[in-house]
């Protein structure tokens, strides 16, 4: 079975002793011993200088044909950060990852249509899949952002324990926000959602290297749910997300 | 050799006794906790879709009710599904020692409880008379006492004190000591000095050490499954040991036979391995 991990990370984590994989050979023999077979990737370094940092993640998935480039935008649009509207595009275009990640509360911004709509609409326009960190926005933030933005592509990564009673809602009332299911740990919950409002918008995550594949493979395998909405979960809807990333825009 | 993990990635029940020991039945909503399904024969419906052959309990009760209605729901869940539900003696302090004392007396002659249960934090401190009361019992009879410790670097010292006057009772330290990488590190001192402690390995989702990490830390001897059911769901920490890179025998202690080793010299309610090669009904007695 195809497994893949939209989450994952190359680079150190300064703050951690348990598990460092910084390069993508660790990284890949790690996802071997949990039969992951692909990790869509951002470099640590990417955190501190988004341009020499996605340029890494870049060299290493041209190299490593199981690792997609995911790529850090750093807000507002200036010259020395993501450029205005037209170079943010041209960037994209010319070295096409198939994400970006923001990290709005770390880059002191607020996640809104106010502070980062000019990144929200080149994003938008290329439907490009934004991957978000939880800690990294409020779910306030996620609801105005995705209304204003209907096209966006947003994936919200370890929505955390006990949220079910927001995961509902944006499940109903929105259609462009999407979930990793890592700690979609409510009781019955990943089965609840399936059946309520069907697989199409569940991803598959470990946020390897900081936390661990076991757990959130469990949670997929053992959810109540049909063959066809795990493989959907574990790799064709983030392929579909991938696929829907309007490159003839460029 | 990996005949779990393969029924794991086939979404089949795993091929090995299961025991999860830290369990609690009947609906629990504060604080954001949710649970889609709550009855007890919808838990025994998914036990069987994982593989779980017994679950131990503290019924939701245990939090902010009385023990009579804990410890009652235990005992009928546990006459309803013989060898499925076994229970554990809920101690809520702020009933009191006398309080506690009867629901002691009552249960503890009770073949289906297997032993105490304590909510630490949520129920103030170790360093109570009642958890001295309750503990000193356990001691007596050799039984197991799982602890509730998440985040809570002072929990770990008491629970550390509490084993130092007491060698018989089996401490079963829950939330793998408390929930992050750091309590796993603090617990596994404390077990290097403690043969009657152990590791409970519910609620890991914030720990950053895998199944395979924590065995190294503590040893396969002393590592017990436990999902935290219903407030959990039981695959995200059945799936950490399933799917882990161990070998198969290493898997079957954690799943169920070092869970087995605290029942040894109890005399509280036995869990008797009837049946290895069965699932579900008549596993264990």
């Amino acid at each position: 079975m195809r497994i893949i991990d939209i989450g994952a990370m190359l680079g150190w984590i300064p703050d951690q002793r348990e598990r460092q994989l910084p390069n993508p050979e660790d990284l890949l023999a790690y996802m071997d011993r949990y039969c992951l077979t692909d990790a869509v990737v951002y470099h640590t370094d990417a955190c501190r200088d988004s341009f020499a940092g996605n340029a890494e993640t870049s060299a290493i998935c041209q190299k490593y044909d199981r690792l997609r480039a995911c790529y850090v935008i750093d807000p507002p649009m200036g010259s020395n950060t993501c450029g205005d509207a037209d170079e943010l595009t041209k960037y994209l275009c010319e070295n096409r990852p198939v994400a970006v990640r923001m990290f709005p509360k770390s880059q002191r911004v607020p996640f809104s249509s106010f502070y980062c709509g000019d990144i929200l609409e080149v994003l938008e326009g290329l439907r490009m899949p934004l991957l978000m960190n939880v800690g990294e926005y409020t779910y306030e933030e996620v609801a105005e952002v995705a209304q204003n933005f209907p096209d966006l592509k947003l994936v919200l990564l370890r929505p955390g324990l006990n949220r079910s009673r927001v995961t509902f809602p944006l499940m109903k009332k929105t259609k462009n926000v999407y979930f990793d299911t890592s700690v979609m740990l409510d009781t019955g919950l990943l089965t609840e959602v399936v059946s309520k409002f069907g697989s199409e918008r569940l991803l598959y995550s470990s946020c390897l290297p900081h936390y661990e594949p076991a757990g959130p493979l469990g949670l997929v395998m053992y959810a109540d749910i049909t063959d066809a909405d795990r493989r959907a979960i574990f790799a064709e809807n983030w392929l579909a997300l991938e696929n829907g990333i309007a490159w003839k825009t460029c | 050799m990996e005949k779990i993990r393969e029924a794991a990635l086939a979404a089949k029940p795993v091929p090995v006794p299961v025991i999860d020991a830290h369990t609690h039945l009947l609906p629990y909503r504060l604080k954001g906790w949710y649970q889609a399904y709550d009855k007890t024969e919808d838990v025994v419906h998914q036990m069987d879709r994982l593989g779980i052959d017994c679950i131990v309990t503290a019924p939701h009760p245990l939090i902010n009710g009385t023990m009579e209605v804990a410890n009652a729901a235990a005992a009928e869940a546990a006459e309803l599904f013989p060898g499925r539900v076994k229970g554990y003696i809920s101690i809520q302090p702020y009933q009191g020692v006398d309080e506690v004392k009867a629901q002691i007396s009552k249960y503890s002659q009770n073949p289906n409880f297997l032993g105490l249960k304590f909510l630490i934090k949520y129920h103030g401190n170790l360093p109570q008379a009642e958890y001295e009361y309750a503990l000193d019992f356990a001691d007596e009879m050799a039984c197991p006492v799982l602890i509730h410790n998440y985040g809570d670097w002072e929990g770990l010292q008491n629970i550390r004190r509490a084993l130092e006057k007491r060698s018989r009772v089996k401490i079963i330290v829950a939330h793998q000591g408390g929930g992050y990488a750091v309590f796993s590190r603090e617990l596994a001192k404390i077990m290097r000095d403690h043969d009657n402690c152990f590791m409970e390995l519910c609620g890991s989702l914030e720990n950053r050490y895998s199944v395979e990490d924590l065995i190294g830390l503590v040893g396969e001897d002393r590592l017990i499954y436990g999902s935290d059911l219903i407030n959990l769901d039981p695959a995200y920490d059945f799936g950490k040991v399933a799917f882990s890179p161990i070998d198969d025998e290493i898997k079957r202690k954690v799943f169920a036979l070092n869970y087995l080793s605290t029942l040894k010299d109890s005399q509280m309610g036995k869990l008797t391995l009837v049946d290895p090669s069965k699932k579900g009904n008549g596993v264990f007695a």
